[in-house]
Formats: structure tokens, sequence, C-alpha cells
């Protein structure tokens, strides 16, 4: 089986109009052992939310972190793990990816050297310091094994075969731009996850794509926006991953210019059978 | 070297922006009050246009709500700003709110709206107290969830309009904006114009923000004041103090 990761975050059309920074972050990270670690982050904004690109980039930086240590931890043991993140994902990973972000902006907060609001009591008013950072994060791990899927906040995961597309998560949809947020006490409490087991015999090709909110809002409706996702799985398969990832950042900032005009990131993960990976990008002239 | 590839996906489109007048046309709007509600509105107009020029990413859909003895849209479905016109109201009648907000809440309900709308903006104007039932139906509507998040704007006018209900459609007395003079109306319209602007260009934000108070679970409480300019909300006493409705 062959795998390639790739991605890119985009400055929103309308940030780039009054020159506000992209808010949104990812990572990805490989290993020897074909295991992936991804993870997007779409910070606030707002002007609440001054350091919420900051915020972001912490996200992804925590979740990788926080599933880097259980996969060196249970490296010999993924059963135990897909055990383990089933029970455990939305209470005790999110438990410690929450407590570590959170503990991170405090650091960055007071190594910035930033204004520190108080409480009544004088006291430091940590609750309005994470405010400031504020972000969703939607993450996966994907082993030989199996693939857990975490989310807290808006985005989308979206799994897509030759059979079509399927969500791997049904996170509680808000109406309007509202989010569920890093920032918030007790944010662990509003974390979905799932684990589903892999299967390599079959079901190849597949992908995985990692999207912020910025992606599926700017499409008409979502049957527009799950007709993208095949769309670009298709895209893949005709003219090769690296065609695509060449391509991408172009056709995510046209996204947003056309669509909502928010930040957009996107990180596919696409798995094929060797022999076909190569085969079709090459037939198309992809492959120098 | 790669060629461009053409940008695989659906139908892109940018996010519709509601925006409502909700007018009081009853008898006691006759003459001054109504004409300066017209020609101020109509004022609003262009510089509306342009704003959502600064920001196509947004699609900026006006509709009017006129109530009197009974109620009716005056513009039967939304028509992009671009397209907009305003109608000159006329007066007469009694003030029936509550069907104002019954006609509001049915086209706040998902279908028609759609779930990746941008929060949408309704300003009530009103001079007098309702005369029908108006609980039940202001009710319903803050219960729906686009009700519930809409920005609520409400604009009294007159010293005999009753505010209590005003905030209670609000949720937020500071949007009880008060106008007893044509020059504070003009100035009030204006401003509650401006949010279709900002509610265009919104950053996300955490789910229940704690600027809603404490403990206040009430469906008229709002989360408007995020995303208006509070400070900007111009003082009803400087303006033309000597000429009062």
């Amino acid at each position: 089986m062959k795998q390639m990761v790739f991605g890119e975050s985009v400055q929103g059309a309308s940030h780039k109009r009054v020159d506000k920074e992209c808010q949104d972050s990812f990572k990805k990270i490989e290993y020897d052992d074909g295991t992936i670690i991804m993870a997007i982050a779409d910070g606030h904004g707002s002007n609440a939310c001054p350091y919420s690109k900051s915020g972001s980039s912490i996200a992804v930086n925590v979740f990788c972190k926080v599933m880097d240590e259980f996969h060196t931890s249970y490296a010999e043991n993924l059963e135990m793990l897909l055990t383990y993140l089933n029970r455990e994902g939305d209470t005790k990973v999110a438990q410690a990816v929450d407590a570590e972000w959170k503990r991170r902006v405090l650091k960055v907060h007071t190594n910035q050297k930033r204004d520190v609001p108080l409480t009544e009591n004088g006291e430091k008013n940590k609750p309005e310091i994470y405010k400031q950072y504020g972000s969703t994060l939607v993450g996966l791990m994907i082993t030989p094994i199996f693939i857990f899927a975490f989310q807290l906040g808006d985005g989308d995961i979206s799994y897509v075969d030759q059979n079509g597309l399927d969500h791997m998560l049904e996170d509680e949809k808000i109406l309007g731009v509202e989010t569920h947020s890093l920032s918030k006490i007790d944010a662990w409490k509003r974390v979905v996850s799932a684990v589903r087991r892999r299967d390599n015999s079959c079901g190849l090709p597949y992908m995985l794509m990692l999207s912020t909110d910025g992606f599926a809002n700017s499409y008409k409706n979502a049957n527009e926006f799950q007709k993208t996702c095949v769309d670009y799985f298709d895209m893949i398969r005709q003219y090769g991953a690296e065609a695509v990832a060449v391509n991408l950042k172009s056709w995510l900032f046209e996204t947003s210019a056309m669509g909502c005009g928010d930040d957009i990131t996107v990180l596919i993960a696409y798995f094929s059978d060797d022999s076909k990976l190569e085969s079709e990008a090459d037939a198309n002239g992809w492959i120098q | 070297m790669a060629e461009a590839l053409k940008r695989p996906g659906g139908e892109l489109a940018s996010r519709p922006l509601h925006f409502f007048w909700v007018v009081d046309c009853s008898g006691s709007m006759y003459g001054e009050k109504i004409g300066t509600v017209n020609h101020a509105i109509q004022s609003t107009i262009p510089e509306m246009v342009d704003a959502a020029k600064d920001n196509p990413n947004a699609q900026l859909l006006v509709r009017t709500l006129k109530f009197s003895t009974g109620a009716t849209w005056v513009t039967p479905s939304p028509v992009n700003i671009e397209d907009f016109a305003w109608d000159d109201l006329d007066a007469g009648g009694v003030t029936d709110l509550g069907k104002a907000f019954e006609m509001l809440a049915a086209q706040l309900t998902i279908p028609p709206m759609t779930d990746r709308a941008l929060p949408p903006v309704i300003v009530l104007l009103s001079d007098g107290q309702p005369t029908d039932d108006y609980k039940k139906s202001l009710d319903k509507l803050l219960h729906l969830p686009w009700g519930k998040k809409a920005v609520r704007i409400a604009i009294s006018i007159g010293q005999d309009a009753d505010d209590d209900v005003l905030q209670q459609f609000t949720g937020n007395r500071e949007l009880v904006l008060q106008a007893n003079n044509p020059q504070a109306l003009v100035k009030m319209i204006k401003w509650a114009s401006t949010a279709a602007s900002l509610v265009s260009a919104p950053a996300s934000r955490p789910k229940d923000m704690d600027v809603v108070p404490a403990g206040n679970n009430t469906p008229s409480a709002t989360n408007a004041p995020l995303v208006l300019d509070m400070n900007n909300i111009p003082d009803p006493g400087a303006v033309g103090a000597n000429d009062v409705w």
C-alpha cells in the first residue's frame, strides 16, 4: 500500500481585504511504520481573540504531541491502543489535549509579556487569557490497523472511497458563526471522537480529508460540498496525488474568493495500491 | 512540470445575510414619523450597497415587513441590496406586533433559511404599544434557532413606545435605541443599517461566549453585542433635544 499526505492553508479572501493573517494551522507527522498523525485548527479571529493564530498553532502541535506519546507507548501493541482510544478518546485523551493546550497558552502569554487580565481578587484571570487564543481542533491518528478521529469545534473529517463519501464524525452543527472552542473551561467535554478499524486488504484506494469550516461554507449547500470531496478523490485517482498537491493552494484561494471568504485549510491522506497510484498518474503524464 | 488543473468541486456560493426592516405603520406613526422613517431608510440604501460591495463573500438580502392592523410583507421575497428600492409606507390602523412576529418567524425556519446563512439582522421600529397578543408569537420567534441567533435591534420612536416590549424582543436594553425626534430617528436608522456590514464579515466565536449574563438561558438573551459596535450607538440626548415626539 502506498500513502501520500499533503495539505495547504490559505488566507481567506475577506481576511486579505482587511489585512488579517490566516488564522488556520495544520500539522502532520509520518512514521516509518506507516502511522500518520494529522491535525488542523481554525483560530477564531474575532477582536476578542487577537492571538487565535497562535492558539490554532498550539492546538495542532498539542494534538500531534499527545498522539505521538501514545504512538510511542503503544508501538508494540496497537490493539491495546485501539481499545484505549475507543474507550477514552472523548474523555482522557480529550482532557489531556485540553489541559496541555491551556498550559501552553499560559506559557506563551507570559513569555510574550502580554497584558494579564486579573480577577476581582487580583489573580490571573485564566479564562480571559484562554479566550484570546480561541481555536477549534480536528485531528486523525491513522495506524496500520485503525483510524482515530478527534474533533472539537467546526470542521469536517471526510472519508472517500470508490463507494462514495462518509463522515467519520458528526459534530454538533451550530448555526451562524459560533463554534465549540478550546478556550472554554471544560472544553474537553465538547470533544467527539471515534475509532474505525482499517482493513487494508480491500477498499483501496481511499482518502481521508480534514478541512476547516471555510471549505464547506464556501459551497452552495451540503450536497455540493460532498460532491467536492468526491471530486478531489477522483482527481487524485486520475492525475496522482502530487498533481493535486501542486494545484491545491490555488484552488483553495479560488474557493475562498468565490465562496465564503474565510481562511481554508485542507489536509489529505490518500492510500492506494502501489501499482495503481503510479500507473494512473504516469499514464496522464504527471510523473517525470 | 505539473500543469495547472481546473479546480474540482461543486458549486461555490457566498453566504446569505438576511436583513429585515420591520416597521410600525399604525395610526400614531402618521405624518412626520412615517415620513422620517421613509426618508431615513431610503437614505441608507447607497451605503448598504457600498458595504455589500466591500464584502462580496456575503450576499446581503433585504426585506420589509409592515404592521398596523395585521401585517404584510412589502417585499414578498428577499431582494439583493443592489436591486432593493424603498417603497414609501403609509400609516393607519392599530399595532399588531404579534402578527408581525408570527410572519417573521415563518421566514426564519429552515427552510426557507439555510443552515449556512450568516446570522440575520432584524430592525424593529415602533412608536407605541402592541394591540394584539404579541407574547406567544414573540416567544415562538425567539425559540427558533435562527430567531435566537439573529441580531435584533429595536428603534423606539417617541415617548409612548413600550420599551419593555422592545427589550423583550432585543434581549438587551442597549439595543433598544431611543428616537424622540426626527434627527435622532435618522441617526438610529443609519446606525442600525451598519449592522449588516458587521455581521457580513464576522469571525467565528466560541459558543455561549460569556457576555450573555451568567445563568441567563432565556431565548431573548442575545450575543448581538459581540457583533455590533456597541460603543458607537448614537446618543439620543445629543440630537435635536428641542423637537420631541
